[in-house]
C-alpha cells in the first residue's frame, strides 16, 4: 500500500515537473520574441522619420545657464528636415539637495510628453571614503556624499527608466527651452541625437568576430560602486552568506548593496579596468530576496549604452540564496573591451512590467473616477436597502465596468503566460476584474459592495506600487574570460552549518542593545535613546566616523525604553545625554533640578539660531533652556486636488472659507476632517493663537483659558463638530484615501502614511498650511502649535562639556542631514521626519515645493508652553472637548469649571517645587 | 516510635529558645530559603518601600521629605479623583470579578463532557484573551466611534441609531464597555486552573457518590466536583479578584490616559497618573498602600466564601 502511494506521488512529481519546465521553456520563447524598441514617440508627432544627424549646441550659444525654481535654459537649433531626436543634456546638479533635478522640455513652447510621469536629472552621489574598521573590526559605514561633476543624461522616461524621449524637430528654426521644476542645475550643453537602437547580440558579436578572449578576470565589489543615483543606494551587511565578500565571521562586514535599489532609473556604476583588449563575459554575483513571485528588471550599460538588445531589462527572479549571475545566463554572451577603463553600469528599469503596470494604472485611474461618479449619486455611506438605478445615473456605468474587467483579465493572463506562475501576487487583478464583471451584470450590489469595491482598487494600487520596486541586491561584479567557469554563489552544506553556529555563539557575546565605543580616548559620552535599533545604530555609525575622530570624545549608545529613564537618572546610573526625549521632559527634568541648563554655554545663543523658535519653546524654564530639538512637526492641511478640482472648489485658505465650502462637500457625499480626536490640543492651540489669545497668564503662574478669547475659540472649534457635523471618530488615512473627507486638517505624520501606504492617489494631492484667521490688515493669520522630540542633557552628566559637544554635533545640519537619509535608505519613506535644523530641512528628502509649504506653517508655528502642572492644560482640554462635543455639555460651563481644577493643579506644584 | 514519644519530645521543643530551635531545625529553613529570598525580594520589601514612600513627598529626581500622614489625608479629603477611582475599581471588581469568575467555572464545567479534540479546541479559544497581552485592543474597533466601528456599523444598519455614538469618549458607556471587554479577558487564568482541576477528580468518587446516594448532576456538583476543586477555586478567586483590581492598562488602551472626565479611571491609572506624569512618588505610594489593603481584605473575603462551599 505504501509503495504504491510513494510511486503515485513519485509520478505526479514527474509530471508537474515535466509541466513546469515546458511552461519555462514556452515563456523563455515569448520572452526572446519581445521586440526592444524603448522609444517614447511625442504622440502629435509619431509620423516623423528618425534623424539622421546630430545637432550640438555649446554653452556659450544657449541663453541662461542654470535651470530651477522655473527658470530655464534656451537653445535655438537648425534642423534639416522634419525629424526625430534623442536628447542628452550635460549638466552639474547644484549641491546641498538630496532630489534629483525634474525638468520640463518645451519644443516650440510646446511639451510634446506632458502625458508621461516625468524626466529627471539625477544627482550622482558616492562613498565619501574606502570602507575602513573601527577598533573592534566592525565596518564603519562610509557617509553619502554628492559626486559633484559635470555628466551628461539621455532623457527617459521616469516611469520605466530607461525608455528614451524622442522630440520632434519641425524642419528650419526650432526653439528648445530646458525648465527647471524645483531643484537648480547648471546646463553645459545640449546635443540633439539620432535614436540609439540597440543591435542584437548577433549583430554585435559579428563585428567583433577578430578578437580573441581575454585571459584573465578582474572583480569589483559591487559595494564600492563609483558613483549612483541615489544616496539611498549605500553599502550594506550580509551576514546570511559566508561566501559574500568580504566576510568577517561575527563581525559587521559592509559587503553588499542593493536593499534599497527599487526605484525605476535608480542606477549604479562600477569602474572597471580591464587587462586586455578582448571578449569577456561578466559574471554578477546578486540576490533578489524581496518579492517571491515577481521578478527585478535591470538593464546593463557599458561606458553608457545599451551593447545590445538582449542587455535591456534583464530578469531576475526571486531566491533566498545567493546566485552567480552570467550575462545570457546559459549561453554566455560576450563584450568586447579594450584595455583600460570601462564603466559598468546597471539601471532599475521595469523592463516587460512596464506596459502591463502602464495597463494596470489606467484602469485604476478609471475605477478610482467611477467611484467617485458612484459615491456623488449615492453619498458616502449609502442606504444599503436603496436601489439607486445608478446605471441611469452614472454614465456608461455598464461599459466601463465591463471594460476595465476585460482589460485585467487580459493583463492577467499576460502576467500569468510570463511568469509561469498564476494566483498569488496575481490575486489582487483578478479580483478587481471578477468584481466589476459582477457589478456590470449587477449595479444595484454596488451600493452593499462599495467598501471592498474600494479596498479592491487600493490593493490593485498596491500591487503596482510592489511591482515596480523590487530591489536587488549586488555583492561583486566580474570580468572573466568566456571559457571560464564561475565559483559556487554559496557553500555547501557543513560549511553553512559552521557558519551559523559560529554567528549563534556570537550571539551570547555580543550585546545587541549596546553599542560600545573604541578604546583610547579619554573622554566618553553615555547616551541613550529610546527608538528602534535602525536608529540607535546609524547614530551609532555617524558618530563614530564623525564625532569621536574630530573631538576626541568617545560615545556609548544604549538603546532602551522610554520608562528605564526616571528609575535610572534617580538611582544615579543615568545616562549624560538623552536623545528622542518626548517634549514634556525638559522641563519635567529642569523643574526638579535634573536637567542641565544649556545656556550656560558660551555659545548657547549660536546653536539655538539653528532652529525656529517654536521648536525649543516648550524645553524653556525658568530663563534657562534645557534641551535641544530634534525635530519638528505641526499641523497641516491635506486636499485632494483632483476632487476639489472637479467640484470646482479652490483649497480654503481661512476658517469661514472651509465652512463655506462644507455644503457644497456633502451635496456629493464627501466631508471636511479636523483631526480634534488625536490632535485636539494642537487644533484648539491654533484656533486659540489665532485669536491672539494664550494657555498662560505671566510665566505660567494661571490658565488664561478662562478669558474671553479663549472662550470664544473654544466655542469656534467645537463648533466644527456640533453646528457643522463634522466627525468625532474616523480613520483619516481611509477617508482621504477614498475621497470622502477631500479635505483633512491632521498632523504632518500623515504625508508619511500617504506616501507610504496611499500609492493609487500619488500626486493628486496636495498640501497646505492650516486654515488661517483673516486679521484685520488683510493678513490670514494661519498660527498653530508646534511639538517635536528633544535631546536632553542631565544634571549629573560627567563631563558636560564633552556632552555639550555631542549635542551641538547632533543637532548640525550635515549630521540632521545624513541621519535623515540614512533612516530613509534603511527603513523607507515612513521613516521620514521633519529635522528641527533648518538647515537641514532644506536639505532633507522634501521637494522644494512641499518644503515651502512646511517652511511657511513652521514660520506661524509657536510652541505650546511647559510649565509646572501643564499637563492639566491638556488634560482638560481634551476632557472638555469631548464633554462638549459628545455628551453635549455648555462650552463656557466646562471650560470654566476646569480653568478652575487647572489652576488649583498648578498652584500645588508650584508649591510643591518650593516657585 | 510511638504516639507519646513524639508528643514528649514537641514539647521540649517548645520549651527551648527561639534561637536555639531555630538552630536545631536549619534544615527546614534551608529549604525555605530560596522562596523566602524571592518572596522578601520582589514582595515584602518593595511593599514595605512603598508603605515608607507614602508617608514623604518625593520626586524620585530629588530627595523624599517626610510628611507623615499627608498624603492619606489628601487623598480621603480633597482628591475627588481618587475618591472616583475607588468607586470605580470597587464597582469593576464587584462585576467582573465575581462574573468572570462564575462565567469560567460554568465554561470549564461545560466543556470537561465534551470530546478531546472539540475540548481542546475550546480551552484554546477561551484561553487566548487571557494569553495575548494587548488583545483587548480590538475591543477599540469594536466598539470605535466611527461609523464604521462594528457595533456602530450593525446598530445603524439595523435601524436602531442614526448618528453613531461615542463609545470610548462618552461618559455613559464607557464603564460598560469596559466592564464587557473585561469579563471577556478575565476568564483565562482561573479558566486554566478549573479545566485541569476538572480533570484531576477521580472517576472513583462520582461511582461512590451514586452509590451513595447521589441523584443528579446539581448533586454531583455541589458535593463531588466543588469542593474536589477547592485548590483551584481558592487560586482562580484570587486571579479574579487581583485581576480586576489590576485594571488599568485596558482602560488606557480603550480610553486614553485619563478617560474623558475620569469616567473609567481606575486606582491604577490614579497611580502612574501621579507617578509618571506628575512624579509624586509618595502620594503613588500611598495609593499602592491603600490597594494593597483593599486586595488583601478581598482575599480574606474570598477564603471566608469558600470556607463554605460543600457544606
Amino acid at each position: 500500500m505504501g509503495m504504491h502511494k510513494s510511486k503515485v506521488l513519485f509520478r505526479v512529481v514527474i509530471a508537474m515537473f515535466c509541466f513546469i519546465s515546458l511552461i519555462a521553456s514556452l515563456s523563455a520563447a515569448a520572452h526572446a520574441a519581445e521586440s526592444y524598441d524603448k522609444l517614447v514617440y511625442p504622440y502629435s508627432y509619431a509620423d516623423y522619420p528618425q534623424a539622421e544627424s546630430e545637432i550640438i549646441v555649446e554653452a556659450s550659444d544657449l541663453s541662461g545657464t542654470t535651470i530651477g525654481n522655473g527658470a530655464s535654459v534656451k537653445a535655438i537649433v537648425n534642423a534639416p528636415s522634419n525629424g526625430l531626436y534623442q536628447l542628452e543634456l550635460t549638466y552639474r546638479a547644484a549641491t546641498g539637495r538630496s532630489y534629483p533635478v525634474d525638468v520640463v522640455i518645451l519644443i516650440n513652447g510646446e511639451d510634446q510628453h506632458d502625458n508621461i510621469a516625468g524626466v529627471e536629472l539625477p544627482r550622482l552621489w558616492t562613498n565619501e571614503s574606502a570602507i575602513t574598521e573601527d577598533a573592534n573590526g566592525n565596518d564603519i559605514r562610509p557617509r553619502q556624499i554628492e559626486y559633484d561633476i559635470v555628466t551628461k543624461k539621455t532623457l527617459t522616461d521616469t516611469f520605466d527608466g530607461e525608455s528614451m524621449l524622442l522630440f520632434a524637430l519641425k524642419q528650419g528654426s526650432n526653439e528648445i527651452e530646458i525648465i527647471g521644476r524645483e531643484e537648480e542645475a547648471a546646463i553645459y550643453q545640449v546635443a540633439l541625437r539620432k535614436p540609439y537602437c540597440a543591435p542584437s547580440y548577433n549583430e554585435y558579436i559579428t563585428a567583433y568576430n577578430y578578437a580573441s578572449n581575454a585571459a584573465e578576470t578582474v572583480r569589483v565589489q559591487a559595494e564600492n560602486a563609483d558613483y549612483k543615483t541615489a544616496s539611498s543606494l549605500a553599502p550594506a551587511i550580509d551576514m546570511s552568506s559566508l561566501y559574500s565578500q568580504p566576510n568577517k565571521g561575527s563581525r559587521m562586514a559592509l559587503n553588499i548593496i542593493g536593499d534599497a535599489w527599487t526605484n525605476p532609473g535608480q542606477s549604479m556604476t562600477w569602474i572597471i579596468n580591464a587587462p586586455d583588449d578582448g571578449l569577456y563575459k561578466l559574471n554578477i554575483r546578486l540576490r533578489q530576496n524581496k518579492s517571491q513571485g515577481l521578478y527585478a528588471s535591470r538593464t546593463l550599460l557599458i561606458d553608457g549604452l545599451v551593447p545590445f538588445a538582449e542587455a535591456h531589462g534583464m530578469r531576475f527572479t526571486y531566491s533566498t540564496d545567493w546566485k552567480i549571475f552570467t550575462l545570457g545566463n546559459d549561453e554566455p554572451y560576450s563584450l568586447y573591451l579594450t584595455k583600460g577603463q570601462h564603466e559598468i553600469t546597471l539601471v532599475s528599469v521595469l523592463g516587460d512590467m512596464a506596459a502591463s503596470l502602464k495597463e494596470a494604472d489606467d484602469t485604476i485611474q478609471d475605477l478610482k473616477q467611477l467611484s467617485l461618479d458612484i459615491m456623488k449619486v449615492t453619498g458616502a455611506s449609502p442606504d444599503t436597502m436603496r436601489d439607486y438605478s445608478l446605471e441611469k445615473y452614472v454614465p456608461n456605468l455598464v461599459g466601463r465596468l465591463n471594460a476595465n474587467a476585460s482589460a485585467l483579465e487580459a493583463l492577467a493572463a499576460s502576467l500569468k503566460q510570463r511568469s509561469g506562475f498564476g494566483g498569488g501576487d496575481l490575486a489582487a487583478i483578478e479580483k478587481m476584474a471578477r468584481q466589476s464583471r459582477e457589478f456590470a451584470l449587477k449595479p444595484y450590489q454596488i451600493t452593499e459592495r462599495f467598501a471592498s469595491f474600494q479596498s479592491n482598487i487600493s490593493s490593485l494600487a498596491a500591487w503596482i506600487d510592489n511591482s515596480s520596486r523590487v530591489a536587488l541586491q549586488l555583492d561583486w561584479l566580474e570580468i572573466a574570460p568566456p571559457d571560464s567557469k564561475p565559483e559556487p554563489a554559496e557553500p555547501g552544506f557543513f560549511q553553512r552549518l559552521g557558519y551559523s553556529l559560529t554567528r549563534f555563539a556570537a550571539s551570547f557575546v555580543n550585546d545587541y542593545s549596546f553599542f560600545a565605543s573604541e578604546e583610547g580616548q579619554n573622554k566618553n559620552v553615555n547616551i541613550w535613546i529610546a527608538t528602534g535599533r535602525d536608529q540607535a545604530q546609524l547614530i551609532n555609525q555617524m558618530a563614530r566616523t564623525g564625532f569621536t575622530p574630530s573631538s576626541g570624545v568617545s560615545v556609548d549608545i544604549r538603546l532602551i525604553t522610554e520608562d528605564m529613564i526616571l528609575p535610572a537618572v534617580a538611582s544615579g546610573v543615568g545616562p549624560d545625554v538623552w536623545l528622542n526625549a518626548p517634549p514634556d521632559a525638559p522641563v519635567n527634568f529642569a523643574s526638579r533640578n535634573s536637567a542641565y541648563d544649556l545656556s550656560t554655554f558660551v555659545d548657547a545663543d549660536a546653536i539655538k539660531a539653528r532652529f525656529m523658535p517654536s521648536a525649543y519653546g516648550a524645553f524653556e524654564y525658568g530663563g534657562g533652556l534645557y534641551a535641544l530639538p530634534e525635530s519638528q512637526s505641526c499641523p497641516l492641511m491635506f486636499y485632494r486636488d483632483d476632487i476639489l478640482t472637479e467640484l470646482g472648489v479652490t483649497p480654503p485658505q481661512t476658517w469661514d472659507e472651509l465652512i463655506r465650502v462644507i455644503p457644497t462637500l456633502a451635496q456629493n457625499g464627501m466631508q471636511v476632517l479636523i483631526d480634534g480626536e488625536s490632535a485636539t490640543m494642537a487644533m484648539f492651540a491654533s484656533f486659540l493663537y489665532q485669536n491672539g489669545g494664550e494657555f498662560y497668564t505671566g510665566e505660567g503662574l494661571a490658565s488664561a483659558l478662562d478669558t474671553e478669547v479663549a472662550l470664544g475659540s473654544f466655542l469656534q472649534f467645537t463648533k466644527f463638530y456640533t453646528n457643522y457635523g463634522l466627525p468625532i471618530s474616523y480613520n483619516i488615512f481611509n477617508r482621504f484615501k477614498s475621497g470622502e473627507s477631500p479635505i483633512v486638517v491632521a498632523d504632518m505624520s500623515l504625508y508619511n502614511t500617504l506616501r507610504h501606504a496611499a500609492p493609487e492617489i500619488k500626486g493628486k494631492w496636495k498640501m497646505s498650511p492650516i486654515p488661517g484667521t483673516l486679521t484685520t490688515d488683510g493678513v490670514i493669520n494661519r498660527s498653530t502649535a508646534s511639538g517635536g522630540r528633544a535631546s536632553i542633557m542631565l544634571q549629573n552628566a560627567v563631563d558636560p562639556e564633552s556632552a555639550w559637544e555631542f549635542m551641538k554635533w547632533y543637532s548640525d545640519a550635515d549630521t540632521q542631514v545624513d541621519y535623515v537619509n540614512g533612516l530613509e535608505s534603511l527603513m523607507g519613506a515612513s521613516a521620514r521626519f521633519n529635522p528641527s535644523n533648518l538647515e537641514a530641512q532644506n536639505r532633507a528628502l522634501w521637494t522644494r515645493s512641499e518644503q515651502a509649504v512646511i517652511k511657511e506653517a513652521l514660520n506661524w508655528s509657536r510652541a505650546v508652553p511647559e510649565v509646572p502642572g501643564g499637563y492639566y492644560t491638556s488634560r482638560y482640554v481634551v476632557n472638555a472637548f469631548r464633554l462638549v462635543v459628545v455628551s453635549g455639555e455648555n462650552y463656557r460651563e466646562t471650560m470654566l469649571d476646569y480653568v478652575k481644577e487647572i489652576n488649583l493643579e498648578i498652584e500645588r506644584k508650584r508649591q510643591e517645587l518650593e516657585l | 516510635m510511638t504516639g507519646t514519644n513524639v508528643k514528649h519530645k514537641q514539647t521540649a521543643y517548645h520549651e527551648r529558645a527561639l534561637l536555639s530551635r531555630i538552630a536545631s531545625s536549619w534544615r527546614s529553613y534551608l529549604f525555605i530559603a530560596p522562596f523566602a529570598a524571592a518572596f522578601i525580594t520582589f514582595t515584602a520589601l518593595p511593599v514595605g518601600m512603598a508603605i515608607v514612600n507614602s508617608l514623604t513627598r518625593y520626586s524620585v529626581l530629588e530627595p523624599p521629605v517626610f510628611v507623615g500622614v499627608d498624603n492619606y489625608i489628601r487623598m480621603f479629603t480633597t482628591d475627588k479623583t481618587f475618591q472616583l477611582a475607588l468607586k470605580n475599581t470597587l464597582l469593576l471588581a464587584a462585576i467582573i470579578g465575581p462574573c468572570g469568575y462564575l462565567l469560567s467555572l460554568v465554561m470549564a464545567w461545560l466543556i470537561n463532557s465534551l470530546p478531546r479534540a472539540v475540548r481542546t479546541f475550546f480551552v484554546i479559544a477561551l484561553y487566548t484573551p487571557a494569553s495575548a497581552t494587548s488583545v483587548y485592543v480590538i475591543w477599540k474597533i469594536i466598539f470605535s466611534g466611527d461609523e464604521y466601528g462594528l457595533v456602530n456599523g450593525f446598530l445603524k444598519t439595523w435601524g436602531f441609531i442614526m448618528e453613531p455614538i461615542s463609545f470610548l469618549y462618552d461618559t455613559k458607556y464607557m464603564l460598560l464597555v469596559l466592564i464587557i471587554c473585561q469579563i471577556w479577558v478575565s476568564m483565562g487564568v482561573g479558566f486554566l486552573g478549573f479545566v485541569a482541576g476538572l480533570k484531576n477528580i477521580d472517576k472513583q468518587y462520582y461511582e461512590a457518590a451514586a452509590v451513595d446516594g447521589v441523584k443528579n448532576r446539581w448533586q454531583e456538583a455541589w458535593f463531588i466536583t466543588l469542593p474536589m476543586l477547592k485548590p483551584q477555586l481558592l487560586f482562580g478567586a484570587i486571579m479574579a479578584i487581583t485581576g480586576s483590581f489590576g485594571i488599568g492598562n485596558e482602560t488606557v488602551q480603550l480610553f486614553g490616559m485619563p478617560s474623558t472626565g475620569y469616567a473609567a479611571h481606575t486606582m491604577i491609572n490614579h497611580l502612574s497618573d501621579y507617578y509618571s506624569i506628575r512624579y509624586e512618588v509618595g502620594y503613588a505610594s500611598a495609593i499602592a498602600a491603600m490597594l494593597f489593603v483593599l486586595m488583601i481584605s478581598a482575599n480574606k473575603l474570598v477564603n471566608a466564601l469558600l470556607r463554605r462551599v460543600g457544606r
